[in-house]
């Protein structure tokens, strides 16, 4: 990042913060300087390519434990010292919020090796070879079977700045790359979706390994027929698992959102059995390669490993300071006001792709990808359906053979769905789609998922 | 935002000095500001929001776009940094991946041509809500508390969202357009829960947005409708039946058939879908493999949107582009009858744009999107379509519904259902009568849309791209009737 560029945002924070202090008892301003890109693609040529750059402040201020937070990316003085004088206002007519206690107090122990494992300075000035690399993915992804692909190229670097009213203050930089593409053949129906993402330019970001998987997929999607509605046990590829699983470790255990009612597990505490044994769930914010990966939050608590879900039991729900119980402490998971998650893992189990097809002992469906999940109700226990939207396969011969089908849709619950997900693939992928109800990069195996009842249009 | 206005006219005339040659060259710049009032079960939460409905919910924004064609190939930058060295720091990297992305393109990108406009345009509205004191927008949402306190047979959880918000923006382009528009809006979100002890529930989320002001906010007389929603609410979890087995008639209200007009018709109609440029973002389109001209559904289908629509929460006079905006007849007497086109998408067809192209704010792209979307009135009277009905439902509102990629199979799951039996609508409630249906199957089976006074519009984030654009729309449309459906 440019010197100039973070002079200007310390400015701007140091002008915030001064007239912060003019009429806030606790106040918090984070500063994040980024530069993104994106290279955007269909019917296999480059349709634009797009550039970010942006400062912006995200403040949280508290006056005698009334809060409010705010964004302000007009960066003008002019409108700062406006906005902050409107927050006075505001302040002054807010009611006590409950949920807030202090900021923590620290001295804390940070490990500075996480910052290596966030950023990666080649993928700083990535730009021209952007387009190279997207041209090279798209070329391998027809050479496997496809006839046109489309897809997005994100990557980029920011900065993120950090200073309380208790005097502390940090820095960190992240780089981000993210590829995604899709594949379709002649048969316009039959489609394949592949992505890979990471913080660094290494083995683990594979663009042409994607684009081969995609074009694999909708290789083998074509001819497709539409499949009959029923019970299916459903192996799902670890990106699904941002629509199915990973909502429950991401969504529903934030304790603010639980708090508030908006989640199916309302009424259920510490201890209480919500998936299969199999299930084990973290928040990792020190993972390394981890799009949601930091030093520490954004109450300055260092990054930190918690346990969610440990063998399908309740294990704690993720918090900041205010929300957490008496005498326990955050588990990092602050954002400027409310927690958030960073990246949420899954346990893995000892199996491959085709060793889950081998022991599924019912009718089963392979799910490559879905999306367009939506609630019934948050409510318990959660009842969703979702689309599968690439290459769905009915698995024959115990996976010696699959057979393309379509027009299949996924209805079920969060109960459920944890319940009867029995069986983990043994390897984890880091996955981050821009549709899933769960924000947060998850890193999944493929799974099992038992007794899904899948449904069909009548007309 | 006047003070920064020369530096878009600079932006514009640094595109095209120092040799630089773009086909087209655009510069928006852009002022955001949205402010958001939730109260969550009963207490006030001001600030960005824990559920995401749209994103930024309390925030200021100002920045710059630069978008440029060269040689064939697109590219924008934009930057929030209102300094000369930053916006030409902004042209020059639009520039330059511009120029590199058009060396590969097989197809040249080119812009329809379009008559330039320099023109100053608003929304019609006595009272600005973005200036409404903070004390009388809380005691607005405190009225509707009121409902809460009342008994109920099952418990609430409610979640009362007043977002209001204002944008203005200046766009000037090399072909001579000077446009400014002032847009504020003002949407009241309740999301409502209903449970009863046991888990049984029912989830409710309505949006009543508008762009004509805070007075006809105030004028809606909301607290009636949500009273309403919450004894719906509380009677389909206490008293809703399981739906009836065997081919029925169905009703829709004005709320599904806006849903519905827009997902399964203004969606597919957008050229970039059909063309393929969002396949791997929102998806394409099953009208991809049809022509204009493809019979889509009976004669009396006829789906229109309408930018212009005075009011209403996606009110344009000119679309992000410049273009005028006006009335498109996307389905006419059951014909696919026109696409959604921004000035690219209409080059390649050959055809004027209709100014379908929107931005939600400075950092993004302007792409093909809806406005307001809704079924055009018929000769129907609700009494009319439902006289001759044996064994029906009329299903009022919507819960869940999810539709595929290329907007073939949709999934509608009713909430307000009431039975029909020989003609006259019960008192019985259906429980989640589930509507799962592909898109030719639905309009193949509308025989009757209701009348002009029976037309209602409700107010919807539309979600397309990405990064992603939560674009204000309404849907709507009058009462419309389905022959012989199986529900899922």
């Amino acid at each position: 990042m440019e010197s100039l560029k973070l002079e200007r945002l310390s400015k701007m924070m140091e002008l915030a913060k001064k007239k912060a202090e003019s009429f806030c008892s606790d106040w918090a301003i984070k500063g994040i300087a980024r530069d993104d890109n994106q290279v955007r693609f269909s019917e296999s040529q480059i349709d634009i390519n797009k550039n970010w750059e942006e400062l912006k402040l995200e403040l949280f201020l508290s006056q005698k434990r009334r809060t409010i937070d705010i964004t302000i990316n007009d960066l003008t003085e002019q409108s700062i010292n406006k906005t902050l004088d409107y927050c006075e206002k505001l302040l002054r007519v807010a009611k006590l919020n409950t949920n807030y206690k202090n900021m923590p107090l620290g001295p804390f122990n940070y490990d500075i090796s996480i910052q290596n494992k966030i950023f990666d300075p080649k993928v700083v000035n990535f730009d021209e070879k952007a387009i190279d690399l997207v041209e090279k993915a798209s070329e391998a992804s027809l050479q496997e079977g496809a006839k046109r692909v489309a897809g997005t190229f994100f990557f980029g670097n920011s900065e993120v700045m950090l200073i309380n009213s208790l005097g502390a203050k940090g820095s960190y930089r992240r780089t981000n790359l993210n590829f995604r593409i899709r594949a379709f053949a002649e048969d316009m129906y039959a489609t394949g979706e592949a992505l890979t993402c990471s913080t660094h330019l290494n083995d683990t970001f594979d663009p042409i390994g994607a684009a081969t998987e995609a074009g694999s997929i909708c290789k083998q999607a074509i001819g497709g027929k539409r499949g009959r509605p029923g019970i299916y046990n459903i192996i799902i590829y670890p990106k699904v698992s941002t629509e199915l699983q990973a909502p429950t470790p991401g969504i529903a255990m934030n304790l603010y959102v639980k708090k508030m009612g908006l989640a199916w597990l309302t009424g259920k505490k510490e201890g209480d059995k919500i998936a299969n044994d199999k299930i084990s769930a973290w928040d990792d914010g020190t993972i390394e390669y981890g799009l949601g990966s930091a030093p520490f939050d954004d109450e300055f608590v260092p990054s930190q490993r918690t346990l969610l879900i440990d063998k399908g039991t309740l294990h704690q729900y993720f918090c900041n300071t205010s929300l957490a119980k008496k005498g326990e402490a955050s588990t990092s998971n602050a954002g400027i006001t409310l927690p958030r998650p960073t990246n949420i893992v899954f346990s893995t189990g000892d199996h491959t792709l085709e060793e889950l097809m081998e022991i599924s002992d019912k009718p089963t469906l392979l799910v490559t990808s879905t999306w367009y999940t939506r609630y019934q109700s948050y409510a318990p226990p959660g009842v969703l359906s979702s689309l599968p939207k690439d290459g769905l396969f009915l698995v024959k011969d115990r996976g010696k053979k699959l057979e393309p089908v379509r027009q299949l849709r996924i209805n079920s619950d969060h109960f459920h769905i944890l319940e009867h997900t029995t069986a983990l693939g043994n390897k984890l992928k880091q996955v981050s789609t821009w549709l899933s109800p769960s924000n947060s990069p998850v890193f999944a195996p493929y799974m099992l998922i038992e007794d899904i009842k899948m449904t069909t249009g009548t007309k | 935002m006047k003070s920064h206005e020369e530096l878009a006219d600079y932006a514009l005339e640094f595109s095209q000095s120092n040799g630089r040659s773009c086909e087209y060259a655009e510069v928006r710049l852009e002022k955001n500001s949205i402010d958001t009032i939730a109260f969550i079960n009963g207490k006030i939460h001001i600030g960005n929001l824990p559920i995401e409905l749209t994103s930024d919910a309390f925030a200021r924004k100002l920045g710059i776009n630069v978008r440029l064609l060269v040689d064939g190939g697109m590219g924008m930058a934009t930057t929030n940094n209102l300094s000369r060295e930053a916006v030409r720091d902004c042209v020059e990297k639009a520039y330059r991946t511009a120029k590199r992305s058009g060396k590969g393109r097989k197809n040249p990108i080119k812009m329809s041509e379009e008559i330039a406009h320099e023109v100053e345009w608003q929304s019609k509205y006595r009272i600005n809500p973005m200036e409404v004191p903070l004390e009388e927008k809380i005691e607005y949402i405190k009225q509707f508390l009121e409902i809460f306190r009342e008994k109920y047979p099952i418990e609430f959880i409610h979640f009362l969202i007043l977002l209001t918000e204002q944008r203005d923006y200046l766009f000037i382009n090399n072909e001579g357009s000077r446009i400014t528009g002032h847009v504020p809006r003002v949407a009241f979100i309740p999301v409502i829960i209903g449970i009863r002890s046991g888990g049984k529930n029912e989830q409710s989320l309505c949006t009543y947005a508008t762009t004509a002001g805070w007075d006809e906010l105030l004028a809606w007389n909301l607290k009636e409708k949500v009273k309403e929603k919450v004894r719906a609410l509380s009677d389909i979890v206490t008293k809703a039946v399981k739906p009836p087995d065997g081919n029925i008639d169905l009703i829709l209200g004005p709320d599904v058939a806006g849903i519905i007009s827009h997902e399964n018709c203004g969606h597919p109609s957008e050229a970039d879908r059909i063309l393929g440029r969002e396949g791997a973002q929102a998806g394409e389109s099953y009208l991809r493999e049809h022509e204009i001209g493809f019979r889509i559904g009976n004669e009396c289908v006829n789906i229109y949107e309408d930018p212009t629509l005075p009011g209403s929460y996606g009110f344009y006079l000119y679309d992000d582009e410049g273009v005028k905006a006006k009335r498109r007849e996307l389905i006419k007497d059951g014909i696919f009858n026109e696409m959604l086109h921004n000035r690219e998408t209409a080059a390649l067809f050959n055809v004027q744009s209709n100014a379908a192209a929107r931005a939600i704010a400075y950092d993004r792209e302007p792409l093909v999107r809806m406005a307001n979307t809704y079924f055009a009135p018929g000769d129907f009277s609700l009494e009319e379509m439902i006289e001759d009905i044996k064994l029906g439902l009329l299903m009022n509102s919507f819960t869940e519904w999810n539709i595929d990629d290329k907007r073939l199979q949709s999934k509608y799951v009713g909430q307000e259902a009431y039975l029909i039996k020989n003609g006259e609508i019960t008192d019985t409630l259906v429980l989640k009568p589930m509507l799962e249906i592909s898109s030719p199957g639905l309009f193949g089976s509308i025989d009757a849309q209701g009348k002009k006074n029976t037309i209602e519009y409700q107010g919807a984030f539309c979600g397309k791209s990405e990064p992603g654009q939560g674009c204000p729309v309404w849907t709507g449309g009058p009462y419309i009737r389905l022959r012989n459906i199986r529900l899922g």
